[in-house]
Parts: structure tokens; C-alpha cells; sequence
């Protein structure tokens, strides 16, 4: 559709939804005229629109063309009685009302119209008054069923803030109220563009393909105007849409704009394929309430995903905030209760080696020696581990190639990974960026998270240590996987912590994982943990694409 | 402070000849006050060993074996703990068993001591009560006459900024505590090699 002018001409086929409420349209089926004329004078004076058929038949074909409210039949008729008739109807729409109206009724005749669906069953000579109400409650009845359709949809909406749950279950309604035989919500996207999010009745990927085309089309008058329309088909015939290929099996179309506070969402497209019944004011009418609930849906979900990226971005950010925080109250305590260390120890690794180089030692006093030599040699590592995790050195930053720095790492780990029984899989797309960083500390991280995952993974079959790497935005990502014992989720918030660790003595000092989180922290990247009981652990190292060098001092 | 050092004295002419100078040149030398000298009874100068070293030191001059060898090490070591001092005096002693070896507690009396002693080489830490190790250095490495004694930086807080900083301040080499005999014994090493 070009402009909206050119729709002005088509204005006969396309209802706009400001038209006056329809008026519930009757059907009176009967082989009589005199009856058919007094019915349709009757009723088209109290305000509905009436049209009139010879016989089932003749009848059937109307209901397939139109849509009616309600059908007010003769049982005994030529060609096509009836109780035929009512069966027919049923099922081209059940939710059309039926009466039945005989001149020789007989209880067995009621009974079996009435349990082949119809609404009730008048006796000729009628009395006007009686069927004047009797039509009154049965189109009631009918409206309240669209009405419970809406009523389920808006339980529907307000039961999950979920889109991917809802929106299917909101396409699949309306079909059902709509009775239409198929239905797709299409949502604007941040670029504007109109794609398809949910649909029902559309099997094949071509059908909801020109099913976008044509919302594409007719979006842009949608939106304009803020109005829906009803394309009356073929659609194959109406030049307008004569490029879109895919919808000539669509007799009648609903396009309607999905608004929320004057902002266009999207819109609800659903059309009758196999029903002949081209859709009406009601429908558009029914459509309105509906779609008003289902733009409250998105915009509900959209403002809560919002929120809820929002919270998670507050949560990690504080997250990370007490982390640094932690690490430098205790990098600063570390760095004095080092330097405290060091002095003594100088002296007792000292003494011991003095005293080792005399002769006149037995062998038993040079084995304590050599165990007091061994035991301060550890307390200096401990202590070397604090300072430099307290004072990190200056990184030396330069271009480093993440891909090929895992390999040097990998080789100076082959032995131990090998005696454990551990297949490393490496994954790296062969076009990854590089980054800034300290080589060394880098590898340094890249050695804490091999070694963490191969203790994790120590005495089991089939350990496999999986690292990946990929480029998400301006950033690399580089995830360790293993499937090893798993962190508890109490210690999970731990594994950071200077100290923490759950290895046995002397195999950690429950620095490394400290230290990688602080090297990686100073290159301005994050690193993350993730982890099942059972089932293995995720460290995922995020690192900045960049240019320019991270800043030299630590944050610490 | 008591020298009981065996020191040799030497006249002009010796000193022209390692130096590769002529006598008068010498002469001027001591006139200006550049080499301290002392005069004998019957009025000849004489400069001791170990001024005619801190000389040619201070003037970058090759200092001859002939000289080295007379000259008798001597280390001080500065440190305020009292087991590390006894440990380093200790540990120096049986690398070097004919050095002259003096402690200092503090930066104070490693200034004093540095002055009358011209010890050479210095074991000194950095945190030191009164005037720091830094600060010490910076005054050796002012002082023409203490310009060339060698500096091993010694502290209990190993980081890169601390041997940065140091070595800044004129230090010839860093230690960070603790360390072992091996460790200690090659930075001396390394330093006496290159007086």
C-alpha cells in the first residue's frame, strides 16, 4: 500500500474499527415466504440486520460467505432440513446461535435439535414476543463467549510476564475469537524493523514469510493512522498486493496496530483462510479489546525486562564493587603483615643455613635444619604470593595474542594434565582480536585456571577441560569448562576471596583465583564463576578489545 | 672510632706512577685539596691507601691490583633487627673471613659509620627508624668521597616499587627479604667485582 490516499478508494472493503457497533446480523432459514418476510420486517425493526434463506442449503452458503450472529430456522424444509442444516452450522462456526422453529413439533424433534447444539426451539404460530427474547438471551450468550476468550487472554497476560511464553499463547486466542485460521503477532524491533514473534496456523516458514510481507505493507498506513484494517481477499486479485507472493490463500485479513501510550509496538495480523466468512465490524470490535491487552502484555514485559537487566547490571556491578573492595582491605593488610613476616623469617632461613654449613652436625639435626629450611622456604612463598597479590606489578602492556599465549600454557602443563587423564579441547575462531595486555599476567591467570580445573577434575574418568574463546562486541571471551566436582553455591561467593580455599594444606594458598581476578580487573576485564555441584565449573574471562593501554596502577 | 687497621702510606711519586701522571700534577692535586694528605717528619707528603683509592674512584680511575690487594674489605651492615645484623655479619664473615665487618642500628649511625669507615660495601635496609635507607643512599651518592661505595638495598617488603624506588636513590643492587646465603653471597659477589 502506497499511501493512505489510495485507501480511501478501497474504503468498502476495509471497515475502520470508529464504525458504529455492529449490529448483530440474523439469518431466517424457511421454505416459506410469508414467514421469512414477516421474520425479517420483525426483526429488522427492532434494529438487526436480517437476510433470509429458502432452505439449508441456500442457507449454508450464506453462513460461509458472512458472518452471523444467529440463525433462525425451520426444521422442515426441501432440499436440506433442519436438523442437517444445524449440524452443518456447527461446524462451520459452533459459536453461531441456532433456533429452530416448527409448525409440527414434536418433543423428539427438540430434543434432538437442541442436542445437536441449537439454542432453543420455538412453536409455530410463533408468538414475536417469545422469540424476540429468545433471540435477545441467545446473543448474549454468543457475545459472552468472545467475552470469555478475552477474559482467558487477559488471565494469560497478567499470569506471565514471559513474551516467548505469552505471545504464542496470545496468537493461538486469537484465532480462536477471531476464528480465524491463522494468526501472527509481528513486534517493531530497536531498528524499526517489523518481524514476526509469535503465529499460529502458519506451518511452513514461507506462509509466515509473506504473512510479514504483508503486515510490512500495510504497517506503515497501520501505524500512521493508528487504525486496523480489514483487507477483504482474494488478496491475489487486489493489486495493492499483487508483489507479495504467499497470500492468495487469504479470504480475509485483520491488520491490527498494536498501541501503547501512542507508541506503535507492532501489530496483530489473523486471516481466514478456510472460512469464508470475510471478518467483520464485531470481529474488529472483539480484535480492539483483545489487542489492547496483548500491547499491555508487551509493554508490561518490555518495561519488566528493563528492570530486570537494570537489577542484574546493579547486582553485578555491586557484586564487583564488594569484591574490589574486599581484595583491597585485605591487600592492604596482607602487604603490612608481609612485610612483618619477612624480618623474622630472614632470620630463621638465615640461622639455618648458617648453622647447616657446620661439620660437626649429626645427621638427624641436619635433617631438622633442612625441614625448618624447607618449612620458612614455603612461608616466603606465601608471603611473596600476598605482596604481589597486594601490590600487583606494573603491567607491561603490549599486544597479546590470547590464542597462542593458552598454547604456551597448555605446554607447560601437558605433563600434569596428561597424568590426570584430562582431554583439553581448545577452541579458538582463528580471526579472534587481540588485546592489550601483561603477557606474563595473563599467563599467569591462564595457569591458575588449568590447574584449578584440573584439581577439580583430579581422580575422575573422562575429565574433559573445554576452552573456547569468542568475540561478543567490542569484547573477548575466553571460557574455561570443566566437568569436574563443582563448587558448592555457599563457597561459590568465596572462590574469589584471598585465603579461600578448599584444597588440602599445602597444595594452595588460596591466592590464585584472588590474583586472576585482580590481574584481570586491572586489564579492565571481568572474570566470572559458574558452577554445578556435580557437574563442573565456568570461569569465563572477559577482556576488552582495545587500543590503548589499561591504566598502569592497580586498583588495589 | 678506633683504626686499627694496617694502612700504607704513599708518596708523590708512587702516587704519579698509578695514577700515569707526573709528580707535579700529584702535588697539585694535594694542593687543592682534592687528596687528603698528611706530611712526615722530615716534610715529605704522604696520602694514605685507602684516600688515594677513594680518589681514583671518585675520578674514575682503573684502580690497580697493587692497591686492591693491600686494601682490606670492609662491610657495614645496617639493619634495625638485631637477628638479621648477627645474621648477615655472620653469614658475610664466612665468605669473606679476613673483612672488617660493622653494624649500624639505624640510619644515624649508618651515616656516622659510613663517613669514618669507608666501608666497601654497605648492606643496608630500607626501613629504618631515624633516617631511612633511601635516605641514606641519596646522601651517599651526593657525597663525592662516598660516591663510589657499593650499596646492597636489603627490605622485608619485596615489591617492584620498593627495588624501583631504591635503585633510584643510588643503590648499586636489591635483596628482598628473607633471602639465603646463596642468594646474598652472588649479589656481594657481583658487586665487589665491579669496584
Amino acid at each position: 500500500m502506497t499511501d493512505a490516499e489510495s485507501d480511501k478508494n478501497h474504503s468498502s472493503s476495509e471497515s475502520a474499527a470508529s464504525s458504529p457497533a455492529a449490529r448483530s446480523k440474523i439469518l431466517v432459514v424457511d421454505d416459506e415466504l410469508g414467514i421469512r418476510d414477516l421474520l425479517s420486517y420483525e426483526l429488522s425493526s427492532h434494529g438487526y440486520e436480517v437476510l433470509t434463506a429458502v432452505n439449508g442449503e441456500d442457507a449454508l452458503e450464506k453462513i460461509k460467505k458472512e458472518k452471523f450472529n444467529l440463525v433462525i430456522s425451520d426444521i422442515k424444509m426441501p432440499r436440506m432440513g433442519g436438523l442437517e442444516m444445524l449440524a452443518a452450522i456447527k461446524k462451520i462456526d459452533p459459536d453461531i446461535e441456532v433456533i429452530m422453529s416448527t409448525g409440527y413439533g414434536t418433543i423428539e424433534t427438540a430434543v434432538s435439535a437442541m442436542k445437536m447444539g441449537a439454542y432453543d426451539f420455538v412453536q409455530k404460530p410463533c408468538n414475536l414476543d417469545e422469540v424476540f427474547s429468545i433471540i435477545e438471551k441467545a446473543l448474549e450468550r454468543s457475545e459472552l463467549k468472545v467475552l470469555l476468550g478475552v477474559y482467558e487472554a487477559s488471565k494469560n497476560i497478567f499470569s506471565s510476564i514471559k513474551l516467548d511464553e505469552l505471545l504464542p499463547v496470545m496468537a493461538r486466542l486469537s484465532t480462536q475469537i477471531l476464528k480465524a485460521d491463522d494468526a501472527s503477532i509481528m513486534l517493531i524491533d530497536g531498528a524499526g524493523r517489523l518481524s514476526v514473534v509469535a503465529s499460529t496456523g502458519l506451518d511452513d516458514e514461507k506462509r509466515g514469510g509473506a504473512r510479514l510481507a504483508l503486515g510490512e505493507r500495510v504497517a506503515g498506513k497501520v501505524a500512521q493512522n493508528r487504525v486496523p484494517v480489514i483487507i477483504d481477499g482474494p488478496l491475489d486479485k487486489d493489486p495493492r498486493f499483487s508483489s507479495i507472493n504467499g497470500i492468495r490463500d487469504i479470504r480475509s485479513a485483520i491488520v491490527f496496530p498494536l498501541v501503547m501510550e501512542g507508541r506503535l509496538l507492532g501489530i496483530l495480523n489473523a486471516n481466514r483462510t478456510i472460512r469464508e466468512v470475510p471478518f467483520t465490524a464485531t470481529d474488529l470490535q472483539h480484535t480492539s479489546v483483545f489487542c489492547t491487552q496483548i500491547a499491555q502484555a508487551i509493554h508490561n514485559a518490555t518495561i519488566y525486562r528493563e528492570l530486570d537487566s537494570k537489577m542484574r547490571e546493579i547486582q553485578q556491578m555491586q557484586s564487583q564493587l564488594v569484591e574490589s573492595e574486599k581484595l583491597a582491605a585485605i591487600g592492604k593488610l596482607a602487604a603490612g603483615v608481609a612485610h612483618e613476616i619477612n624480618n623474622p623469617l630472614t632470620g630463621i632461613m638465615g640461622f639455618a643455613e648458617l648453622m647447616l654449613k657446620s661439620n660437626d652436625l649429626s645427621s638427624n639435626h641436619r635433617e631438622d635444619l633442612q625441614s625448618i629450611l624447607e618449612q620458612s622456604q614455603r612461608c616466603r612463598r606465601i608471603v611473596q604470593n600476598l605482596l604481589q597479590f597486594s601490590r600487583r606489578k606494573k603491567g607491561n602492556y603490549e599486544t597479546v595474542d590470547l590464542g597462542s599465549l593458552l598454547d604456551a600454557g597448555l605446554q607447560l602443563l601437558k605433563y600434569d594434565l596428561t597424568r590426570s587423564n584430562i582431554t583439553v579441547e581448545k577452541r579458538f575462531p582463528d580471526d579472534l582480536p587481540a588485546v592489550q595486555g601483561d603477557m606474563g599476567q595473563l599467563e599467569q591467570v591462564y595457569l591458575n585456571l588449568i590447574t584449578n580445573a584440573r584439581q577439580a577434575m583430579e581422580g575422575k574418568e573422562g575429565g574433559l577441560l573445554k576452552i573456547s574463546a569468542a568475540r561478543e562486541a567490542d569484547k573477548v571471551v575466553v571460557r574455561f569448562e570443566d566437568n569436574g566436582c563443582g563448587i558448592s553455591p555457599e563457597n561459590l561467593g568465596k572462590v574469589f576471596d584471598p585465603f579461600f580455599t578448599t584444597k588440602e594444606v599445602g597444595k594452595g594458598t588460596g591466592l590464585g583465583l584472588s590474583i586472576s581476578y585482580g590481574i584481570i580487573q586491572q586489564h579492565h576485564g571481568i572474570l566470572r564463576v559458574e558452577s554445578q555441584i556435580g557437574k563442573g565449573t565456568v570461569f569465563a574471562m572477559t577482556l576488552p578489545i582495545t587500543r590503548e593501554a589499561p591504566g598502569m596502577e592497580a586498583d588495589l | 672510632m678506633e683504626d686499627k687497621l694496617p694502612q700504607k702510606a704513599f708518596g708523590t711519586h708512587d702516587i704519579a706512577r698509578i695514577c700515569n701522571v707526573t709528580p707535579p700534577t700529584v702535588i697539585n692535586w694535594i694542593e687543592e685539596g682534592k687528596m687528603p694528605c698528611f706530611t712526615t717528619g722530615g716534610g715529605h707528603r704522604r696520602v694514605w691507601g685507602k684516600d688515594l683509592m677513594a680518589f681514583m674512584r671518585q675520578h674514575n680511575m682503573p684502580v690497580p691490583a697493587e692497591l686492591m690487594a693491600q686494601a682490606k674489605l670492609v662491610f657495614l651492615i645496617v639493619d634495625d633487627e638485631e637477628q638479621n645484623r648477627k645474621f648477615i655479619a655472620r653469614a658475610v664473615k664466612s665468605s669473606y673471613p679476613d673483612a672488617e665487618i660493622e653494624v649500624a642500628i639505624d640510619g644515624f649511625e649508618a651515616g656516622h659509620k659510613i663517613c669514618t669507615l669507608l666501608p666497601t660495601l654497605v648492606v643496608l635496609d630500607i626501613q629504618l627508624p631515624k633516617i631511612n635507607g633511601i635516605k641514606v643512599c641519596e646522601t651517599m651518592r651526593r657525597d663525592p668521597g662516598l660516591r663510589n661505595i657499593k650499596i646492597l638495598a636489603i627490605t622485608g617488603c619485596d615489591i617492584e616499587e620498593s627495588r624501583t624506588q631504591i635503585l633510584a636513590a643510588g643503590a648499586d643492587d636489591f635483596l628482598g627479604k628473607p633471602f639465603t646465603l646463596q642468594e646474598l653471597d652472588e649479589k656481594i659477589e657481583n658487586l665487589l667485582a665491579h669496584l
